[in-house]
């Protein structure tokens, strides 16, 4: 005998300690037993559907914990290495004004030493530039367009 | 690759997950009468169960990613359902329900009326009033086993307790449904 039917013959003993009483309980419950078998569950509002369909296009979607944990990692990683370089600076209050300036100044220079070199690489050979560029360009378009699209792993998780 | 289909509403769950709307008012037509009626059973008022209900199938939509295909799709619903109906009575103090207002007029019997006539209908009637006296935890066993037909195994997996408990738990709410029941009939004598 299963635990489960032990606790149901405890239960009808309980209830009803001798034979003829046992009986009658079991006819009774048997007899309910018809009874609940003949209820139905109500039909929602007819226009349930429609409800529930305007709820889903208008209502959006909250974030999931994987977007959660994302921003709180990124947030994270970008804190803190802002407070790295303005600690690795030495004193915050004085050479954090400076870094930025040598920064500004480094930026500067590199732009222009970009700049000199793409217009040396012009003058000397402007067609394959061109077409490296180009090529550089689509294979990015094109990959950036595989990206957006949903892979079926995605959908199917 | 993908699982094999085990279930009739997986295609209908992967096209809703890509963000087919008619996939997912399919899931929402074949289970909305479920869902709807344990809300009914649980609350007991039209517009509380309308309410939780609708809720039901937008949480189900937006979580749509975790559902596990491995799972039967309506009792994944049905507990988010049982989960919500559970959260509302618990804040609004209703978890005992002798005091909730009558709605056993819209909670229909699958007989013909016009074959057991207003006998049946008052026997049916005074059935759901015994049955909306029962806590909770009784309803919501009484309708899933008897009212949905669900197995011992569903309905343990909907209420997220072991399957051994639920025959008990039947004979319980039983027992006490047919002492309510006779006592409403020694008070009418």
């Amino acid at each position: 005998m299963s635990p489960e039917d032990e606790t149901l013959q405890a239960m009808l003993l309980e209830l009803a300690p001798d034979d003829a009483a046992r009986a009658q309980l079991l006819e009774a419950h048997r007899q309910l037993e018809k009874d609940l078998l003949r209820l139905a569950d109500p039909a929602p509002p007819p226009d349930f559907l429609h409800q529930v369909m305007t709820r889903v296009a208008t209502e959006p979607a909250p974030m999931t914990r994987a977007d959660v944990r994302s921003a709180i990692v990124i947030i994270g990683v970008t804190v803190s290495l802002a407070v790295g370089a303005i600690l690795a600076g030495g004193d915050p209050s004085g050479t954090f004004g400076l870094l930025v300036a040598s920064l500004v100044l480094k930026l500067r220079e590199g732009v222009v030493a970009v700049g000199s070199g793409l217009s040396a690489l012009w003058t000397t050979a402007a067609m394959p530039t061109v077409v490296v560029l180009s090529a550089m360009l689509a294979a990015a378009l094109a990959a950036f367009r595989r990206a957006l699209q949903p892979s079926a792993a995605k959908v199917v998780s | 690759m993908a699982p094999e289909a085990t279930h009739p509403w997986v295609d209908d769950v992967r096209r809703a997950r890509r963000g087919d709307a008619d996939a997912f008012a399919a899931l929402v037509r074949s289970l909305q009468r479920q869902v709807y009626g344990l809300c009914m059973r649980l609350l007991r008022t039209d517009a509380e169960a309308a309410e939780v209900a609708q809720e039901t199938f937008l949480r189900a939509y937006q979580h749509l990613e975790r559902y596990d295909e491995t799972r039967p799709f309506d009792l994944w619903v049905l507990t988010i359902a049982r989960n919500l109906c559970l959260d509302l009575l618990r804040r609004r103090n209703k978890v005992k329900t002798e005091d909730v207002a009558d709605h056993t007029h819209a909670l229909p019997s699958q007989e013909p009326s016009l074959e057991e006539g207003a006998i049946a209908r008052q026997e049916r009637r005074s059935l759901e009033e015994a049955m909306a006296t029962l806590s909770v935890g009784d309803r919501e066993v009484l309708a899933l086993y008897y009212v949905q037909k669900r197995t011992t195994k569903e309905i343990a997996e909907v209420m997220n307790v072991a399957p051994g408990t639920i025959m008990a738990r039947l004979f319980r709410a039983r027992e006490k449904l047919r002492l309510r029941m006779t006592d409403a009939q020694k008070g009418a004598a």
